[in-house]
């Protein structure tokens, strides 16, 4: 059977994890090299030595004779088998018996021990109508593809996540903008040096400025080379907490972090969720299609397979009050990201106006700032629609806002009642965008609303009276007294930050309240089971 | 070559294969088996008094040829009640549904990502649940170094 040229198909690519000697592999290369790799290429490294560990491997087990073991063979005891789909480990077989189960017909299983493991495992033996018997299935390499780019191609993505993960635990190796390289190294970069380059970005107003601008004025010996002089500028920057690496995936950007806006630096109150429990394995396919549909940046989605062109989304209260947009995953893709810069500065674009001002994506805590007075001049209420697209420029990025007509509207709107506590009615307000119906949240007394919320008595309730509360407010504002999840997750957001796994969890579990069908529920007595 | 296993590493990913741990179910003090009849179908709950509970058979692995030891009732449920009508129906939850994948493929390993293009739910949601501390019918990931 031609088992060495398949080698590669035997590893477990899928539970790939990094081993000693694969870290050695990455450090004699780094060596060899003298320049900073990224992930990938060492990832390559790594994939190509193992493949031929493996084809060594498969070399000494026919040289042992082991046999391939096949579920159609049979085998005497005293056999000794390799099993491909067990990474190629060997064993000899030290039993059989007739199996049992009527739906395979009669077959034999064999016990077989596992030298290296010191264990015994059952396997089939005699058993005609096995997938094992026909040659391996996995796919080859394309034409003109080596077998690590085969394997890259299937399991790059997992094998480079591995890979970070670990080398971000080893201290001998730094990383800086996607590249890695031995901290040992690295030019010296002392205080003098730092203190020139803080000085630099202070008088650019804080940034964003690139490296080789810094290096020109940050004079390094000579004898350098001008890569690796970056590379080891790059990262004293980064240890020294005066400066922050603010540049998109592939660009390396300074700025001074103390002259950064504050809800750079912080997340804005409005956008801290609670602390809540997701019960996801009790949501039905409708709720689970809203969630997906309401994009949250706190639900566990993934970006979609193809990047959109552009994105139009209802603005959520805590981000209309923050001038923040979220960083969830649909709109993800169309900023800017980076390899770890938390922060990262770039350029927004008024759609109708064209003109520029800064935003920036804050990656850890999944938001985007820098609108709050785009926000104001175009009357943008909380579930306004607010259309996002990329811009011309590389790292710009367009906003508009849906429809710009201004109109008076009857819309939900949010009140501070008699005792303080946060509650909705509605009122005709004015309104710049085309908007939401059930996300829209009109504000009358700004003020009075921000001092209700951060008073914080409401605020400290368990989500599950917030959601009871915010029920029966909303319910008030329509006749049939029914309230759509969509509508319960907005109102819900005006009281707190919380994502809509968390919201629909708690409207589950509550059992005053029925679901009447339509993603509709209503308190008291009801009329189905959710659907 | 020494493996020094991490948390970051061993952490779950959508690639990440989940099975139903059956030792869960005995350290739960739980028999799986009387917990797998409300999973039959009709005329097998009817029959179910012909099926000798401390009967085993062989479940040969689809992947490897591996054997594994089931009970009478499980292999009445892969053989026949998993492949009726309704066995997979939109109302399940979410780790019913799973719980009923894993059943019927004989408890092979499955991952977030394969159970996404089954279930059509998002591979992170399906993630998400299985990893979370709470361990939902035995349903845990198998995280086995190389």
């Amino acid at each position: 059977m031609p088992l060495a040229p398949e080698s590669f198909r035997a590893i477990a690519w899928n539970r790939f994890q990094v081993q000693d000697d694969d870290l050695e592999v990455v450090t004699n290369l780094l060596l060899e090299r003298e320049v900073p790799l990224t992930t990938a290429e060492m990832a390559r490294a790594i994939v190509e030595r193992r493949l031929a560990l493996q084809a060594e491997s498969v070399a000494r087990s026919w040289r042992a004779q082991a046999e391939p073991y096949l579920p159609r063979g049979t085998y005497p005891v005293g056999t000794l088998l390799s099993f491909p789909a067990l990474d190629g480990a060997s064993g000899v077989v030290v039993g059989a018996r007739p199996g049992s189960n009527p739906d395979l017909g009669p077959f034999s299983v064999i016990q077989v021990r596992f030298d290296d493991r010191h264990e015994t495992r059952e396997f089939a033996a005699d058993l005609a109508d096995h997938k094992l018997n026909a040659l391996p299935a996995d796919p080859a390499p394309s034409d003109g593809e080596d077998g690590a780019s085969a394997v890259l191609r299937s399991h790059g993505k997992r094998i480079e996540e591995a890979l970070e993960a670990r080398l971000n635990e080893t201290r001998d190796i730094v990383r800086i903008a996607g590249r890695w390289f031995p901290a040992s190294l690295l030019a010296e970069i002392h205080q003098g040096h730092l203190n020139l380059a803080e000085a630099v970005l202070d008088v650019n107003g804080g940034g964003p400025l690139p490296t080789r601008e810094l290096l020109a004025h940050v004079q390094l010996p000579e004898n350098f080379d001008p890569a690796l002089a970056q590379f080891s500028l790059d990262y004293a920057l980064q240890q020294d907490e005066r400066f922050d690496e603010v540049g998109p995936a592939g660009e390396v950007l300074w700025y001074l972090r103390r002259l950064e806006p504050p809800e750079v630096l912080a997340t804005p109150p409005r956008l801290e969720p609670i602390p809540a429990e997701e019960d996801h394995g009790a949501f039905t396919s409708e709720l689970l299609a809203l969630e997906a549909q309401l994009d949250d940046e706190l639900s566990p989605l993934e970006p979609p397979a193809e990047p959109p062109a552009e994105v139009v989304l209802p603005l959520l209260f805590p981000h209309w009050r923050s001038g923040t947009l979220p960083l969830s995953s649909r709109l993800r893709p169309l900023f800017p990201t980076a390899y770890e810069a938390p922060r990262i500065r770039f350029i927004l674009v008024d759609g109708h106006s064209g003109e520029k001002f800064p935003g920036w994506v804050v990656r850890g805590p999944r938001y985007v700032c820098g609108l709050a007075e785009w926000y104001r001049r175009h009357e943008v209420p909380a579930g306004g629609l607010v259309r996002v697209r990329r811009g011309q420029a590389p790292g710009e990025v367009i906003v508009e806002v849906a429809e710009r007509r201004r109109r008076n509207e009857w819309i939900r709107t949010a009140v501070v009642r008699p005792d303080g506590a946060i509650g909705f009615a509605m009122s005709k307000q004015p309104v710049g965008t085309s908007y939401e119906e059930r996300m829209i949240v009109g504000v009358t007394d700004l003020p009075a609303l921000d001092a209700a919320w951060t008073r914080a008595s409401q605020r400290r309730e368990p989500l599950a009276h917030l959601v009871q509360a915010a029920f029966r407010e909303n319910a008030k504002l329509n006749p049939q007294s029914a309230v759509h999840a969509e509508s319960l997750y907005s109102a819900v957001n005006v009281l707190v930050r919380a994502s809509p796994g968390a919201i629909f969890t708690e409207l589950l579990r509550n059992p005053s309240l029925q679901y009447v069908g339509d993603l509709y529920w209503r308190r008291g007595e009801a009329a189905t089971e959710p659907a | 070559m020494s493996e020094v296993p991490s948390a970051v590493l061993l952490r779950p990913t959508v690639e990440t294969k989940f099975h139903i741990d059956y030792e869960w179910w005995r350290r739960a003090d739980r028999d799986v088996e009387v917990f797998l009849r409300d999973y039959l179908c009709d005329e097998h709950k009817q029959a179910l008094a012909t099926i000798a509970g401390d009967l085993l058979y062989d479940h040969v692995d689809a992947e490897t040829g591996e054997v594994r030891r089931i009970g009478g009732i499980q292999q009445v449920l892969m053989s026949h009640c998993a492949r009726q009508p309704g066995y997979l129906a939109p109302h399940n939850s979410l780790v019913d549904s799973v719980f009923r994948i894993l059943l019927a493929n004989g408890n092979t390993p499955i991952s977030s990502n394969e159970l996404s293009q089954r279930l059509g739910r998002p591979a992170m949601t399906i993630l998400r649940t299985l990893s979370a501390p709470r361990v939902y019918k035995g349903i845990r990931p198998i995280l086995e170094t190389e």
